[in-house]
């Protein structure tokens, strides 16, 4: 499959910059009764901006959905408004499916009919996949789940739904926003409000800081290293940790952005990261990875797959295993093996998905097992040390699996593990230590603003100084970034 | 406040990064290294261009076929103003040479020379004059340049603890002289055209640095020069991209009428060289204006152009 990058209107674009100017200028003196058409317009614009062709696929299952939501909450009949769901999630899904997986399905199916028949070539369509395709797909699939389970109602105003898939700064990289929390937003009345604008623009800021300044500084390193494994010694250690921050700063980066834009204009958007690298296990992280994401795999894949599975056990034990633990482990793994699928069509993404899996199934089977075992240990007496162990293993265990999401094959990815080791060979030395120190600031400053409600002197400091040092890092940002920028990684998927 | 404060942390900082980028760099062992290199070997030929000409024509080649010695000074960042300075400290040092090879790439006239390399010679880079209101952020505007700066910074520092260059003296020069290109292809090959791929029109005499080149020219010239001018080889989707190839050729002719000792040598033809064969190229094709020789390539393309030099040499 072809992405083609080149004439998007990403957030860290001069085109951005200029559009996001001009709407903004315009958007508040706009009465608030045409303020969603403006909004909608200005969403329309920048996806067509890249490619004017692809709107219909955009506008296209935004109506189909909108009307079979609108029969779902009209129809009495369960078999009626199953069929209208498998319809309309047949309809939101479809792009998706066509452009993104028909040559990874086919070039699948293909290489395992091989292994009977001799010759068989597939010839690949290599379609060129909207952007933000696997984010809009997924707003309509929860809205009509939504609707469908009566969690919410069927939006009556076609524009307001327009607009909570077309959002746009929500449209390409997410956050995946539920209706239910967005379109009553659209209700309210907005007004300037320069505290919210402040602390939208602060947001868009520290989000150009992990984007430009970290990550696209971390993948200098991580490009050589995973381009070029043999003899690099601990650079791989080194490689992984740093891509398990790029891809973190690269994402939340872009989360941030549009979150804080959203909030600029006067939306609330839904938080996507909650310091997941300060997590104490694999659940945890996935509380915090994504949210948005991994909420929308809990609600529409975890839990109907865990219930349907556990359903038709009508003893509480099955093989001596509870009900429960096959409903999760099936759940999850399936869950978790989609979810790889969603991120791209390839078998790395796919084995990163289940590796995810796996250690969240051991977690879950061990749970017991663990807990016995930090007692025997004493552990439980040194809450701190605990929590550094159990924060080191998960970092340890996530920036594992981030090989084969990075890695641009399965051979790659497991020359890449052939090849650690704790030696060093010497080689980009200074590099390796430049981005240690990069690391390092970033992490400050993230315990920082975590920590920022408890810590006195940053609330009791002078508007003055406040003003002062948002200055200094907004230059900072401006001298560390990289000049030519990468587009994010999560636009790919 | 907040727009007062952002002008004049702006200012000071770009202010500070300045002097210190000024200072940064004062290279101060070149000279002597270059001496001391140079010294005890007779080179004839000068061999002067971007990366191109460093993956593409090599010493050990023209060495090997016309025994001659070829000093290369070609890279990345070195434009004509940085040749012409080089020039001045080459003969200094090593003398007037017999031949000068000029790698001329289409975007001749765009290329500016590294101050990285400039900072080689006794020439004042902090004179550069700066207008400090000539945009409202200056970090912004000159957010390239800063950039380079940082990565200098870093090569210097990777150079000081990797291979100790600027202690091992000759370890560079000698480098350079044995290599023969690429073994491993490290960029992107853009073999196929896609839909609305950019081209490239001709950047024009004198762009950025022409002028340079024009008195380079007359240096040569006044010190009776052979001078070479050779447009290498371009993979046939970079050809495809540089649109105005003709206006290169147009104004190299206007060069061989104008100096005396001048021949120009055009293989970025498809009856000169294979342009079509990817294995020739490491990086470059449609949409890319810039393609580098492989060593494969490379090997061919001195061949080549060995051949028909040799009688420069005679």
């Amino acid at each position: 499959m072809i992405v083609e990058l080149r004439l998007q209107m990403i957030f860290n674009s001069v085109d951005f910059l200029i559009f996001f100017s001009i709407v903004f200028s315009i958007y508040f003196f706009i009465p608030q009764k045409f303020k969603w058409g403006f909004l909608l317009a200005a969403s329309y614009f920048f996806y067509g901006y890249w490619k004017i062709e692809y709107l219909i696929l955009l506008i296209v299952p935004t109506i189909i959905v909108y009307f079979i939501s609108f029969k779902i909450s009209q129809t009495q009949s369960k078999r009626r408004r199953k069929l209208l769901l498998i319809l309309g999630v047949i309809a939101g899904l479809a792009v998706l499916l066509v452009y993104k997986y028909i040559d990874f399905i086919g070039s699948s199916l293909f290489s395992l009919a091989g292994i009977f028949i001799s010759n068989l070539e597939y010839n690949p369509f290599n379609l060129l996949w909207p952007i933000g395709v696997s984010f809009y797909s997924f707003k309509l699939v929860s809205y009509l789940v939504d609707v469908y389970n009566e969690k919410s109602k069927a939006e009556k105003h076609l524009g307001y739904f327009a607009l909570y898939v077309s959002f746009f700064p929500q449209l390409l990289m997410g956050p995946i926003d539920r209706a239910v929390n967005f379109i009553p937003e659209l209700k309210k009345k907005i007004y300037v409000d320069i505290d919210r604008v402040v602390s939208g623009f602060r947001l868009v800021v520290w989000g150009v800081f992990k984007k430009m300044v970290i990550s696209d500084r971390l993948a200098i390193f991580v490009n050589e290293v995973f381009r070029d494994p043999e003899q690099q010694g601990i650079n791989l250690i080194f490689g992984a940790y740093f891509y398990a921050f790029r891809i973190y700063c690269d994402f939340s980066g872009y989360s941030d952005i549009a979150i804080g834009i959203s909030r600029i204009l006067g939306f609330k958007s839904m938080n996507n990261f909650d310091f997941p690298y300060f997590s104490k296990s694999m659940t945890q992280f996935w509380n915090r990875w994504h949210i948005s994401l991994s909420t929308w795999l809990r609600d529409y894949l975890f839990l109907p797959i865990a219930y349907a599975v556990m359903r038709p056990i009508k003893t509480p034990k099955l093989y001596r295993i509870k009900a429960e633990t096959w409903g999760y482990v099936i759940g999850m793994f399936l869950t978790m093996f989609l979810g790889g699928l969603w991120h791209g069509a390839r078998w790395t993404f796919v084995i990163w998905g289940m590796l995810h899996g796996i250690y969240l199934i051991v977690g879950y089977i061990t749970k017991k097992t663990r807990k016995k075992w930090v007692k025997k240990t004493r552990l439980n007496k040194f809450p701190r040390l605990r929590y550094v162990i159990s924060v080191f293993i998960t970092f340890n265990l996530v920036s594992f699996a981030w090989i084969f999401f990075r890695a641009e094959s399965f051979d790659k990815a497991l020359s890449y593990i052939k090849h650690l080791r704790f030696g060093s060979t010497g080689k980009g030395t200074v590099y390796l230590l430049f981005n240690l120190i990069l690391v390092s600031i970033f992490i400050l400053l993230e315990i920082l603003y975590k920590n920022r409600k408890k810590l006195t002197f940053i609330r009791q400091m002078p508007m003055v100084l406040k003003v002062v040092c948002f200055v200094f890092f907004i230059c900072f940002t401006i001298i560390f970034a990289v000049d030519t920028s990468n587009e994010f990684i999560y636009l790919q998927f | 406040m907040f727009i007062l404060f952002l002008f004049l942390f702006d200012r000071g900082l770009f202010y500070f990064i300045s002097n210190l980028e000024a200072n940064f760099y004062q290279e101060s062992d070149f000279e002597k290294r270059f001496e001391r290199f140079v010294k005890d070997i007779h080179f004839t030929t000068l061999i002067f261009g971007t990366s191109r000409t460093y993956e593409g024509i090599h010493p050990y080649y023209i060495e090997e076929k016309l025994n001659q010695k070829a000093f290369k000074e070609s890279y990345v960042g070195k434009g004509p103003k940085y040749n012409y300075y080089f020039y001045k400290l080459y003969k200094k040092y090593a003398g007037i040479p017999k031949v000068v090879i000029y790698g001329v790439d289409y975007f001749i006239y765009a290329v500016d020379s590294d101050p990285k390399w400039m900072s080689r010679f006794d020439i004042n880079t902090k004179n550069e004059k700066i207008d400090y209101f000539s945009s409202p952020l200056l970090l912004v505007k000159y957010k390239k340049k800063i950039d380079n700066f940082l990565n200098n910074i870093l090569i210097r520092l990777k150079e000081e603890m990797e291979s100790e260059i600027s202690k091992k003296s000759l370890q560079d020069f000698i480098k350079i002289h044995n290599y023969t290109g690429l073994t491993v292809k490290n960029k992107k090959l853009v073999t196929q055209p896609y839909k609305n791929y950019e081209r490239q029109a001709y950047p024009p005499f004198p762009g950025k640095e022409g002028l340079y080149f024009m008195k380079l020219l007359d240096e040569l010239e006044r010190d009776h020069v052979t001078i070479l001018l050779v447009i290498l080889p371009d993979f046939f989707g970079s050809y495809k991209t540089n649109l105005q190839r003709h206006e290169l050729i147009l104004h190299l002719r206007q060069l061989r009428n104008k100096y005396k000792n001048l021949y120009y040598y055009n293989y970025n033809r498809i009856k000169k060289f294979p342009l079509g064969n990817p294995g020739y190229f490491n990086d470059g094709g449609y949409g890319e204006t810039n393609s580098h020789l492989s060593q494969k390539g490379a090997k061919l393309f001195n061949e080549i152009l060995v051949k028909d030099i040799k009688k420069h040499f005679q």
